[in-house]
């Protein structure tokens, strides 16, 4: 792939958008932040993005509706779930529903490398 | 939680004033608290709990068990998110008790339980939590980075601890996080419990419903 990945980060911290951004961002990603999850589902039909990286926990729309969303108006898009409910059924409950990982907060570098790999792969597999 | 542990097992056997381990958590070095704690009776191996257990008192029994469980975590998270070695009370603080404005956030978790959980400092308190755990710089405590962050930590150590609920079959569901300003807390079976810090004192409040 000889462009930049271009990923679309949901959650309602602006801090942990401040630092996902930076790390992505190191990762040679093109980010847009949404705040929301109503937000997010906007900002997926009308950017377009290559992946989704998703909170659970946040206002006026959480990140299970947001996934469902997602899932029914880009079913190809690679959604993964960034957030602090990792219960185990959270956890099966959204990769039931087709996000292809689940990081628990706080995150490491080392996961957000793994999930953007992923992300990769798949927008190369689907061409 | 080597030192820090020692700490409040010498504070929980009234070893320790709260003059002293006011001084002692912001010294670099613990020695003092390594040479008192060769001669601590007994094998308490969850202090924290303890001291909870002590500040419930008889009215808050049914919430003690629970209470205590997310300060253990909750303590080992200031340490580890934060850096900030320190003890908790083994008094409950009255809810009526005079103080000035405290800035706060707080997070409910509903479910097979019902917690609330939430922290309360002053100006400067509240915002060397905040930059501690964000590591950026904050103009005020009214600075959306300096609330975000403390919510955030807050939202860390709250989905920790469903997820250790969830180990004893027990579902949690958390909720956005609250911010605001308040001068006493209002919850039902609450319990407002003093955190000695290196950096000084705040107060983390938990209930059985949102008192912000």
């Amino acid at each position: 792939m000889d462009r930049k990945l271009k990923l679309l980060i949901s959650d309602d911290s602006k801090l942990l958008r401040k630092k996902l951004r930076a790390e992505l961002e190191s990762l040679d990603c093109e980010v847009i932040e949404a705040e929301n999850g109503k937000e997010a589902i906007l900002k997926e039909m009308n950017e377009k993005p290559d992946g989704v990286i998703l909170d659970i926990v946040m206002p006026e729309v959480g990140g299970i509706e947001a996934l469902q969303v997602i899932r029914e108006v880009s079913p190809e898009v690679p959604v993964v779930m960034l957030s602090s409910a990792g219960t185990p059924q959270k956890l099966m409950q959204t990769l039931k529903m087709g996000a292809i990982d689940f990081i628990q907060k706080p995150y490491t570098s080392e996961q957000i490398k793994k999930a953007v790999e992923q992300i990769r792969k798949r927008v190369e597999k689907n061409g | 939680m080597g030192r820090q542990y020692l700490a409040q097992r010498l504070f929980n056997e009234g070893r320790l004033s709260r003059d002293e381990l006011a001084g002692l958590l912001g010294q670099k070095s613990f020695q003092a608290v390594e040479a008192a704690a060769e001669g601590l009776s007994g094998d308490d191996g969850h202090p924290v709990l303890t001291a909870v257990r002590k500040a419930a008192g008889e009215d808050l029994q049914p919430e003690a068990e629970a209470y205590g469980d997310y300060m253990e975590l909750f303590m080992e998270s200031l340490m580890d998110f934060l850096g900030a070695p320190a003890v908790v009370d083994t008094v409950a603080v009255p809810a009526d008790e005079s103080c000035d404005v405290f800035y706060a956030v707080s997070q409910r978790m509903d479910g097979d339980l019902s917690i609330v959980s939430g922290i309360l400092a002053e100006r400067d308190e509240f915002m060397e939590l905040a930059v501690r755990y964000s590591q950026e710089k904050v103009a005020s405590p009214e600075d959306a980075l300096a609330i975000d962050s403390l919510e955030e930590f807050l939202n860390v150590v709250n989905g920790v601890f469903s997820i250790q609920e969830a180990e004893k079959d027990k579902e949690l569901d958390l909720e956005v996080p609250r911010s605001g300003k308040l001068m006493n807390p209002e919850g039902n079976r609450q319990l407002i419990l003093r955190i000695y810090a290196d950096f000084g004192v705040f107060y983390v409040v938990l209930s059985a419903d949102e008192f912000l």
